[in-house]
């Protein structure tokens, strides 16, 4: 893969890569976005050599490649898994080009759209910047940038591995990618409604519905807490609160557990649950960080605010414009406004109305996944579905507004930058009966921001200005956990290991400070790498085997012998019989027998002396059923005199029976055909000593093969060097001196295959 | 040793009552499954009830697989009756689905008058004759209560699929799982493990994929189990025709009907494959452009068609995925028009139609008045999709050949006049004197049945049915549907801590001639009647609330039974819709799954023989089919100790990988961790000799192939390989372990030939060695 960047902590990445291939004990955690930064967030874990990567977004204040996270950074077809914790704009833009391959590389600006005159467009820069605006909060990035850094997404398949224009495959990623259903139910939402817009808006086609489609088909689905397994990682996931469908992934990786929390609430409002506490402590948490040590006010005063204000407004006759995105926050103050209007009889004759066709569209999304969703409405959902609003009605276009008397709109976008929003803004901002109330993020730069500060003029969408006399009110409603919930939830966890991400570095160094001095006992590490910064983490997760079967009918003894098939399926162990083996798996084992007729026409009382002149152990007998006689050599092999012409070998294939039914074979043959009789070494008085010489040869020349430097030691020791590593072996025991422990390994087991190699055949039943 | 592990039927073996069983882990005592016939016959429950074995005490939860009476009927009564109070576990489609089958269940037996024939009286005039014709079926029920079907499920914990749910407490170490077995919307097989040994209980399900509802069961996923307890209900069912060929036999009956003016009668069930039977509905209308109407009349029927639309998580890819394409719900039905009561079937224009009515057994419900309105013409059919229950009118309408005529009862529930009327009025001054005094003196009453159970059919019968409306937290009850409802004008006491039905002591005075009396008693109360009309008139505004109907019980009425021969003149035709496996794909599944002992349960004497003696010869040499109450001892004669695996041991270990599995063989010497635990270290002498163990699974066709490929002439001759001129291959199998993993014999025969060893060296291919 070309890197352009190859940065210092590049490097060291890259060179942990290379190393995941092997089953190391290291668990390595980037952060290839949201490092001490908001936005883009992603997360690249491997431990194990399983690679899992959380969340996959852009970043909103950059452009173009610097966008992304640092995708070149990894290895895309190593990824065995990508998680996907919610459907914010920002964490699933990038999924699309991971899953679905393009055909070319394009640049897409912004600046030829002609995004004033199309209120939908606005709407979707709304929508993909819903989290930008924090970015905009906490690092005081313009609006322009942010309409920058949309503007120029990279759309290239940087996970190809040439640019080659037109035929570029397949993106090199194999791994799975899974998500809620409501994650995914909105993800494909937006991303058609971006294909809309882009339709009327470029020529360029970045990618049409069945692109979106396609890679629809690749996204698999995970309901909370389901428990699956891709490639021995187990992963389930708990509700995360925040938006509907987010989740915080719980990743189990031999035994050792990593908690993602993703963006994250711990507060339940009016259709979300709170973000669940997991059943088991992990042992790493990564964990967002975005409000850093501020707290929000406790709900129930916002919403009082937030009712308050528009009751009184309503009361003096005035207007009430809610700017706000289409998505998240947006259904959970309908549902207030509702409620609201249900317990106040007299407001029934004012209006409400939501003016936004994709948060219609999501409506059905909302009214479908009631399930993930908290008690309260489902307890409701048993009388009437509550997303069917009673007091609250869509509006398609102003057209259809008939402006006659108190009302309440809520329009996007939350920037007042264009559309619906914008409009009724123009229209009501001079009367000082109405209202403006701001809801969410405001984002720098836009004429929401500039009306915060309640000016006394403010300039028409049309040019001219006009009197700002309409109240304008500001009452957050975040679904990001604070400084309280955070701590809490940390305190109830107490993970031995904190990494923060998604924060911006003042804000995260601040929370950091305070969580050391609440986890002020020492045990607890907090982390804060930056983007591309590894943290590595040694989990020497000790390897536990079940034995089981027959042979584990009884415990053994300290020092008694156990050998058996090691079984590993995922990280688990089985140790077990051979017979056992089609019981506790789907593995089979099998037998083959094999019989081998060989014509021989001699007598058979010749074989026989012939093989015991070999073979220690030759039996003779005869066959019970066919009356013939046999010879059992080396207790492995039968050697059967089937007719005067013929012999027959039955034996049971290994690889010491065949090679003794082999030289039988050739033994046999060299009877029969009376060639020079096979010269049988008669008693060749070797001594000991020239036997043990020809050994220590032999033992010699195949640790030098394999070692290379290889010298002879006094006292029958060997002296291996191996890059400088010196090891001493005892010949006569076998044991081996080193301060590698590694190389002793190496040599005590290279020597004892050789002696096993040059040793004779092991008498059978010893 | 391993696990411990009992079954102990309780009810549904050697037959195809209702399941229940009770299983034992290690002395945690699972209640699976709490079933009920149709007719709701107490006997049934005798083994769950019967006090010195104290069964039901000893329940420490409860497993429900499939939301349906079959499966999860027992639980309202059990749980109140016998006192079980041990968590149950269901997914979310069993809890709310189930909930709704009782509902249907209570409702059909309890309901005095159709709300809509009622309301269509403009003028609230009690002229008897009228009312009577428009009452519906009933009968004197008092099993249990509204209440009872609410306290029972609300505290069901709902788990997902493949959720793993951590027993605490005395079951320490027992993990359950749900997981998908097709059949019914959140229909479950469940996974006990405890120490890594699973028992699965796995019945009816369907490893079909359907053409809508739902995904096939991923039973064949879990091979291997200690224990596996599935039914043997389908196991004589041939195997089915594709299911194509199905859903068009299905619909050319209907339409052969249709078009020949008839009407049809789908008896369903209240919540399961009447799901499934709708999208098919739906879609074949859809494609043809047909107009028949298409009725679904339960008395819960827009709450299931809304619940299921919440239930897309649960149903099969293609559901989910046409959601995601087009944000059209399924169930968002524009053929198949919704009814909660008769009337509203009879003020459709006559004409062909096609209504799906509860319950299933035409035992009651719905289909029962429609049955008996409809059977007399020959014109119309009556379409069974299921097989009935033992014993109840649908399976007497399937036997072959039908039947000429059938018995049934009709019972009638008519509001009370005259001096019965004055008499209940009497009773209930009487009664809310008392209750306000019991109501100060008492702080907790028990809710119960208003009915006195042992009066006799005539006998004045009281139904108040109060819901309070639920607190706005929502966490007393699941009650929401009916908060809009005014009942009467009874003030519930207030000492009741919750939305329950109150209970009235029926006690009667009794003198020499009879029960006193005043009579004073036995004047017409017009005010009351007229206050009875206007609260119906409430009504008119919430008639869209489907189960509104549920609690227009404020006159005083009784219920009137009367015998009735219907004749059946009408086409009868059974399809099986069940959504069940068929018994050759039972038995392909088994050996498939082939766990190491197998016990067979719910299916007819036969079935179960028949499938225990296939088992025995093909799955696994330990299958059980216990009788009922037998308690049988499945225990895993497995033994197990854990082990340290050192890191020098590993280091010196080569695995081979096959498919999901690395296997390698090992030497180790025993040694002791620090902590105490038994660990493997690598061996310091020479390892003994082992067996060459062959690892692989070979196939006779595969390898043919294979040799093929490589150029060498094969064929099967008389259940041997025939390799080359004179190589013969053989399996010998060992037949009664099929499936699964076995020890395989194979025989390689042959001259001394080159093509011997080449032969040899293919076959040793196949294998890893060990």
């Amino acid at each position: 893969m070309a890197s352009a960047s190859a940065a210092a902590p590049a490097s060291s990445l890259k060179r942990a890569n290379s190393t995941t291939s092997s089953e190391s004990d290291e668990l390595i955690i980037t952060p290839l976005g949201a490092g001490n930064e908001v936005g883009r967030s992603c997360v690249y874990m491997s431990f194990k050599g399983k690679v899992v990567m959380f969340d996959c977004g852009i970043h909103p204040a950059f452009s173009g490649m610097a966008a992304l996270p640092y995708f070149d950074e990894i290895d895309p077809s190593a990824i065995d898994l990508l998680l996907v914790t919610h459907s914010f704009f920002n964490f699933t833009f990038y999924l699309s080009q991971l899953t679905m391959h393009l055909g070319h590389m394009i640049f897409f600006d912004l600046v030829y759209l002609p995004i004033y005159t199309a209120p939908a467009y606005a709407l979707w820069v709304q929508l993909s910047l819903g989290p930008c605006c924090f970015t905009s909060i906490f690092s005081g990035k313009g609006w322009l940038a942010l309409t920058r850094a949309c503007s120029k997404v990279f759309f290239g398949t940087i996970f190809s591995d040439g640019l080659s224009p037109v035929n570029v495959p397949q993106t090199t990623f194999k791994g799975r990618v899974f998500m809620t259903h409501a994650t995914k139910a909105i993800y494909k939402l937006l991303l058609s409604d971006y294909v809309k817009v882009s339709k009327v808006s470029v020529e360029d086609m970045l990618y049409d519905e069945q692109d979106i489609l396609r890679s629809m088909d690749k996204i698999e689905v995970i309901d909370f807490h389901q428990t699956l397994e891709v490639n021995g990682i187990r992963f389930w996931c708990y509700t995360a609160g925040h938006v509907l469908g987010a989740a915080m992934f719980m990743v189990d990786i031999a035994g050792v557990r990593i908690l993602y929390t993703g963006d994250y609430s711990r507060e339940e409002d009016r259709h979300l649950r709170a973000a669940e506490l997991p059943q088991f402590s992990p042992d790493v948490c990564i964990i967002e960080s975005t409000y850093g040590v501020q707290n929000h006010q406790p709900r129930h005063i916002r919403e009082k605010l937030f009712t308050e204000v528009i009751h009184s407004t309503i009361s003096r006759g005035g207007r009430v414009l809610i700017p706000a995105f289409a998505l998240g926050r947006a259904q959970e103050l309908l549902l207030i406004l509702d409620e609201y209007w249900e317990n106040h009889r007299d407001l029934h004759n004012v209006p409400i109305y939501y003016a936004s066709p994709l948060a219609k569209r999501c409506m059905a999304v909302y009214q479908t996944y009631i399930n993930s969703m908290n008690d309260r409405i489902r307890n409701q959902f048993a009388s009437s579905n509550p997303f069917d609003f009673k007091h609250i009605s869509p509006l398609k276009s102003l057209d259809e507004f008939r402006d006659v008397g108190p009302a309440v709109v809520m329009a996007s976008p939350g920037g007042l930058q264009s559309g619906l929003s914008r409009q009724l803004f123009d229209k009501w901002c001079s009367d000082k009966r109405n209202a403006c109330v701001l809801p969410g993020y405001v984002v720098e730069g836009t004429p929401a921001k500039a009306i915060m500060s309640e000016p006394k003029e403010v300039t028409l969408a049309s040019g001219l200005s006009a009197p700002l006399n309409m109240g304008v009110h500001y009452i957050s409603f975040s679904a990001h956990a604070d400084y309280n919930q955070t701590s809490t939830f940390l305190k109830e966890l107490m993970p031995p290991n904190i990494i923060l991400v998604h924060g911006e570095a003042n804000e995260m160094g601040r929370l950091k400070q305070k969580l050391l001095s609440v986890f002020a006992d020492g045990n607890t590490k907090i982390i804060t790498p930056k983007n591309c910064q590894s943290v590595e983490m040694h989990f020497n997760s000790q390897k536990m085997a079940k034995t089981i079967g027959k042979l584990a009918e009884k415990t053994p003894a300290v020092g008694e012998i156990l050998s058996g098939l090691l079984v590993k399926k995922g990280f688990t162990y089985q140790i077990m019989a051979p017979d056992d083996l089609h019981v506790f798996s789907q593995l089979s084992t099998g037998s083959v027998i094999q019989r081998i007729t060989i014509p021989y026409s001699g007598a058979f009382a010749v074989l026989k002396h012939r093989l015991n002149l070999i073979y220690e152990s030759v039996e003779a007998s005869t066959d019970e059923e066919s009356g013939v006689l046999t010879l059992k050599v080396h207790d492995k092999v039968t050697v059967k005199q089937e007719t005067e012409n013929h012999v027959s070998l039955h034996w049971t294939a290994d690889p010491i029976s065949d090679m003794v039914s082999d030289s039988v074979v050739a033994l046999v043959l060299n009877a029969s055909r009376e060639l020079p009789k096979l010269m049988v070494e008669s008693e060749q008085e070797t001594t000991e000593d020239e036997q043990s010489k020809k050994a220590d040869k032999i033992i010699h020349a195949l640790l030098v093969s394999l070692f290379g430097d290889v010298k002879y030691e006094n006292e029958g020791k060997l002296l291996i060097n191996v890059d400088g590593t010196t090891a001493l072996l005892e010949k006569q025991s076998g044991e081996v001196e080193c301060e590698n422990e590694g190389l002793k390994e190496r040599v005590k087991t290279a020597y004892r295959r050789i002696i096993s190699a040059i040793k004779p055949i092991p008498p059978p039943g010893s | 040793m391993g696990t411990s592990v009992q079954v102990k039927p309780l009810c549904g073996v050697y037959n195809e009552n209702p399941l229940s069983y009770l299983v034992s882990i290690d002395g945690f005592n699972f209640l699976v499954d709490c079933g009920w016939n149709d007719q709701f016959d107490t006997s049934l429950l005798e083994p769950l009830s019967r006090k010195g074995f104290r069964v039901a005490s000893s329940v420490d939860a409860v497993l429900l697989s499939h939301p349906d009476t079959l499966h999860l009927g027992a639980l309202p009564y059990a749980m109140k009756q016998f006192g079980i109070s041990a968590p149950v576990f269901a997914t979310e489609p069993v809890y709310r689905l189930g909930l709704l089958t009782m509902y249907d269940h209570y409702l059909s037996r309890k309901v005095k008058f159709d709300l809509g024939n009622l309301l269509s009286l403009s003028a609230f005039d009690l002229d008897v004759d009228s009312v009577f014709s428009h009452c519906m079926q009933v009968s004197e029920f008092d099993l249990f209560t509204l209440d009872d079907i609410d306290s029972a499920f609300q505290n069901i914990i709902r788990l997902t699929y493949s959720q793993n749910y951590y027993v605490s407490g005395k079951g320490e170490g027992i993990v359950i799982a749900p997981l998908a077995a097709g059949h019914l919307l959140g229909g479950t097989f469940w996974k006990i493990t405890k120490d890594g040994e699973d028992v699965i209980y796995a019945v009816d399900f369907n490893h079909r994929k359907e053409k809508l509802l739902l995904n096939g069961t991923v039973l064949e996923s879990f091979v291997r189990p200690a224990v596996l307890i599935t039914d043997a209900y389908n196991a004589l069912l041939s195997n089915q025709p594709p299911r194509r060929q199905k859903d068009q036999q299905l619909l050319d009956a209907i339409l052969k009907t249709l078009r020949a003016d008839g009407n049809i009668l789908v008896p369903v069930d209240t919540a399961g494959r009447v799901l499934e039977l709708l999208l098919i509905l739906e879609q074949y209308w859809e494609h043809h452009h047909l107009t028949y109407p298409i009725f679904f009349l339960t008395y819960v029927s827009s709450s299931t068609v809304d619940y299921a639309k919440s239930f897309l998580e649960w149903m099969s890819d293609k559901i989910a995925k046409s959601f995601e394409d087009s944000r059209d719900n399924a169930f968002l039905l524009k053929h198949v028009t919704l009814l909660i009561s008769k009337s509203e079937l009879e003020k459709v224009p006559d004409g062909p139609k096609i209504v799906l009515a509860s319950m299933a057994s035409l035992e009651v419900g719905f289909s029962h008045d429609i049955f008996v309105d409809w059977a007399a013409d020959s014109k119309n059919l009556v379409l069974f999709t299921e097989r009935g229950q033992f014993g109840t009118l649908a399976r007497v309408l399937q036997s072959d050949p039908p039947p000429k005529a059938v018995k049934v009862t009709m019972s009638k529930r008519i509001p009370l006049v005259g001096e019965e009327l004055a008499a209940y009025e009497e009773e209930q001054n009487r009664k809310r004197k008392e209750e306000a005094l019991k109501a100060t003196l008492i702080k907790e009453e028990e809710s119960r049945a208003t009915l006195g159970a042992e009066q006799a059919v005539g006998d004045p019968m009281i139904i108040d049915a109060k819901i309070k409306q639920p607190s706005s937290n929502g966490a007393a009850l699941q009650h929401g549907a009916f908060k809009d409802v005014f009942i009467d004008g009874f003030v519930s006491p207030p000492s009741s801590a919750g939305p329950m039905f109150p209970f009235y002591e029926n006690t009667f005075e009794w003198d020499d001639f009879g029960e006193v009396i005043n009579p004073d008693d036995y004047t017409r109360n017009d005010e009351d009647m007229d206050q009875a009309s206007m609260q119906v008139g409430e009504f008119n505004g919430k008639l869209d609330e489907a189960s509104a109907s549920l609690f227009l019980d404020a006159t005083p009425s009784k219920v009137v039974s009367s015998e009735q021969t219907v004749y059946v003149k009408c086409s009868l035709v059974y399809m099986d819709f069940e959504g069940r496996s068929d018994g050759g794909s039972i038995k392909k599944i088994l050996s498939h799954v082939s766990p190491l002992k197998l016990v067979l349960v719910h299916g007819s004497a036969e079935a179960t023989e028949h499938l225990k003696e296939h088992c025995l010869k093909n799955v696994c040499p330990y299958v059980f089919a216990p009788q009922i109450e037998e308690s049988i001892d499945v225990t895993s004669d497995l033994c197990a100790y854990k082990v340290q695996l050192s890191e020098k041991l590993m280091s010196n270990v080569l695995f081979k990988k096959l498919g999901d599995f690395e296997v390698a063989w090992v030497d180790a010497e025993v040694g002791k961790a620090e902590n105490g635990t038994l660990s493997l270290l690598p061996l310091s002498t020479h390892p003994p000799p082992h067996k060459t163990v062959l690892v692989g699974d070979i196939k006779m066709a595969d390898f043919k192939q294979f040799l093929a490929s490589q150029g060498i002439q094969v064929e099967f001759a008389g259940g041997a390989l025939r390799c080359g001129e004179h190589v013969t291959l053989r399996k010998v199998g060992d037949s009664s372990q099929k499936g699964g993993g076995n020890i395989q014999h194979i025989i390689l025969e042959g001259p001394l030939s080159e093509e011997y060893y080449k032969i040899r060296d293919h076959l040793y291919s196949q294998f890893y060695a060990l």
